[in-house]
């Protein structure tokens, strides 16, 4: 009995104060809760939004010990750009300028110029500059990847060029789709120049490069392979087999053997033994060879990133005076017969013909026996390793 | 004596007191003491108690009275400070941290939340803030004044939940461009496969 008249003066008591209070509320429990900045640490942190990103960083084989200000809220950049940020510390208040918490930084702000910038405490540090791509305009046009960086620069996917970076450096996934023409039909004239007589309908070739997603996961440089984006290249050169007329391998792009001659050094069954790996093969063998003496041309000598953007005839040519490192253990010096060339690698024959023919023209050549001109011929483009000699109707 | 006839007692009394008392009521006790006024005073915390308790635990705005700990003043610096904001204002303004965050003059001397390029600081240009669509479109939204909200989920104790689609792939299409003594490559980007990602912060 008692227990139940406590029960009751309870209720009573509870449905009076309920009654006598106000229906007021607070839009956002907590919004006049509010935070302390002014510790020299982060005393928003940025994890408490972007906690992934977190994880990303903790496997990634760079950048790993970095704090989020490290890039984010950096001061000065290598190129000298000051940015401002919205500060309270222990010194005062400070309004910020360009930016007020945080700054998406493009890889060239701490990886251009000489790789000094000011990170977020105003320190100087030194981040390894990229090369050629860190010089103005991003360095030499014999740098292979430069048009990729130029249209990352130019387009508004990401900031500065970081498109590009992220594409080989980090986890971030691309679907590539290289749209060349399916074809080439050209002539070698008599008088050794070049002329292309058309080019077959466009043929889109699909490439993913499937990784993890983060941008903020980065590789170590020696897990960035050519045949990861360039598997079509590859697979268009990693025919050991012969052509079928037996006078030379049935690969395009590349070519080591031809009537009886041969040079190992481009031949990529070395891939596992002379060259460590595929990319070791296009970078030694061709694309970066390492010029052991004499006067490389401008092609070789600039800085660039990686790659070079070069053809068969920057390194064989009458002008040869340069010998580069064969790993294979063959020749040093790029072979070049003149006489029977014809001054083929002058400005006004193979050189006035667009780059992407030029390997053809050796290739389609010696694949077909080696005639002298007038010769036709009609090459597919990777990954196809097709070649077709017009004139006597027949696959070469 | 038998709890039967304590209850009988009380009843009686309760009903006498009834008869005799006079039959005018007051619909709400208190409500001829009136507050003084005169002195700009407030007692927004008859209401808004959660909200003192609020900054009692916070160093931030808790002295924008120029006093020392927490009376109520406080309130009245920020909800009262722009009473032209809007006409018919009677009590109290619904406030945005753009009054005295945004404004360099504001009479409350409040340090002010430059790097959106929306403060009146000449050097205030927010081109670099990256977080300047966050602020952009809490300024569109409705539920607080200008990009109120923006501030208060990053600078408050407010429950957050934040659900961000991040991109983790893009299509890059390499194009063959070619004349008859040239070619290269153009390549054209867009970004892809966004993974949802979603952030509880309390």
């Amino acid at each position: 009995m008692r227990s139940f008249i406590i029960a009751i003066l309870i209720i009573l008591v509870s449905a009076l104060a309920l009654f006598a209070s106000i229906d007021t509320v607070t839009l956002f429990t907590g919004s006049h809760y509010l935070t302390d900045i002014s510790s020299p640490q982060n005393d928003i942190d940025c994890t408490w939004c972007h906690s992934w990103i977190v994880d990303e960083l903790n496997h990634s084989d760079i950048h790993s010990g970095f704090a989020c200000e490290e890039c984010h809220r950096m001061t000065i950049t290598t190129n000298g750009e000051v940015i401002q940020y919205a500060t309270h510390n222990a010194t005062g208040t400070y309004p910020g300028n360009q930016s007020h918490a945080a700054y998406t930084p493009t890889c060239l702000d701490c990886h251009g110029g000489d790789g000094i910038y000011y990170n977020d405490t105003r320190k100087a540090k030194h981040a390894p500059p990229a090369p050629a791509f860190n010089q103005s305009d991003h360095g030499s046009n014999y740098s292979a990847h430069k048009s990729l960086v130029e249209d990352a620069r130019d387009q508004g996917m990401s900031f500065g060029a970081n498109e590009a970076c992220i594409s080989c450096h980090s986890e971030y996934t691309i679907w590539y789709e290289y749209v060349r023409p399916e074809y080439y039909n050209f002539t070698i004239e008599e008088n050794w120049t070049v002329n292309p007589t058309n080019y077959g309908p466009d043929n889109t070739t699909k490439i993913s490069k499937l990784e993890k997603g983060a941008k903020h996961e980065l590789k170590p440089l020696s897990n960035i392979t050519c045949d990861t984006c360039h598997s079509d290249v590859w697979q268009a050169i990693n025919h050991t087999e012969d052509n079928a007329l037996g006078t030379a391998p049935n690969s395009s792009h590349s070519i080591w053997w031809w009537g009886n001659r041969s040079d190992p050094m481009h031949d990529p069954r070395y891939v596992g033994s002379a060259y460590d790996n595929s990319t070791d093969y296009c970078l030694s063998s061709c694309h970066d060879p390492t010029v052991t003496s004499g006067t490389p041309p401008q092609v070789l000598s600039d800085q660039v990133h990686i790659a070079r953007r070069l053809s068969c005839y920057n390194c064989h040519s009458a002008q040869t005076n340069f010998d580069v490192e064969n790993k294979p253990g063959g020749g040093t010096y790029p072979e070049w017969n003149d006489s029977i060339h014809q001054n083929f690698e002058d400005e006004e024959k193979v050189f006035a013909s667009p780059l992407f023919l030029h390997a053809e023209t050796c290739i389609a050549c010696k694949r077909a026996g080696s005639p002298q001109p007038n010769v036709q011929y009609k090459t597919w483009t990777e990954p196809n390793n097709k070649m077709y000699d017009v004139n006597n109707g027949s696959y070469i | 004596m038998p709890l039967g006839r304590i209850i009988l007692v009380v009843t009686i009394i309760f009903v006498a007191g009834l008869i005799v008392l006079p039959s005018t009521v007051n619909i709400f006790a208190g409500s001829h003491t009136f507050y003084d006024v005169s002195g700009n005073e407030s007692n927004c915390e008859k209401c808004h108690a959660d909200v003192l308790e609020e900054l009692k635990v916070t160093e931030v705005h808790a002295t924008v009275d120029d006093e020392a700990g927490v009376s109520g003043k406080e309130c009245s610096i920020c909800h009262r400070t722009n009473l032209s904001a809007s006409k018919g204002i009677h009590a109290a303004t619904v406030t945005s941290c753009r009054y005295c965050h945004l404004n360099a003059s504001s009479i409350t001397g409040a340090p002010l939340a430059g790097g959106f390029g929306l403060s009146d600081n000449e050097n205030d240009t927010g081109t670099h803030a990256i977080h300047a669509s966050y602020v952009y479109y809490a300024g569109r939204d409705d539920l607080m004044p200008n990009t109120t909200e923006a501030c208060v989920g990053c600078h408050s104790n407010t429950w957050l939940e934040v659900t961000l689609n991040v991109s983790t792939g893009a299509k890059f299409v390499v194009s063959s461009n070619y004349s008859d003594s040239q070619s290269s490559f153009d390549t054209s980007m867009k970004m892809s496969n966004f993974t949802t990602y979603k952030e509880v912060v309390n």
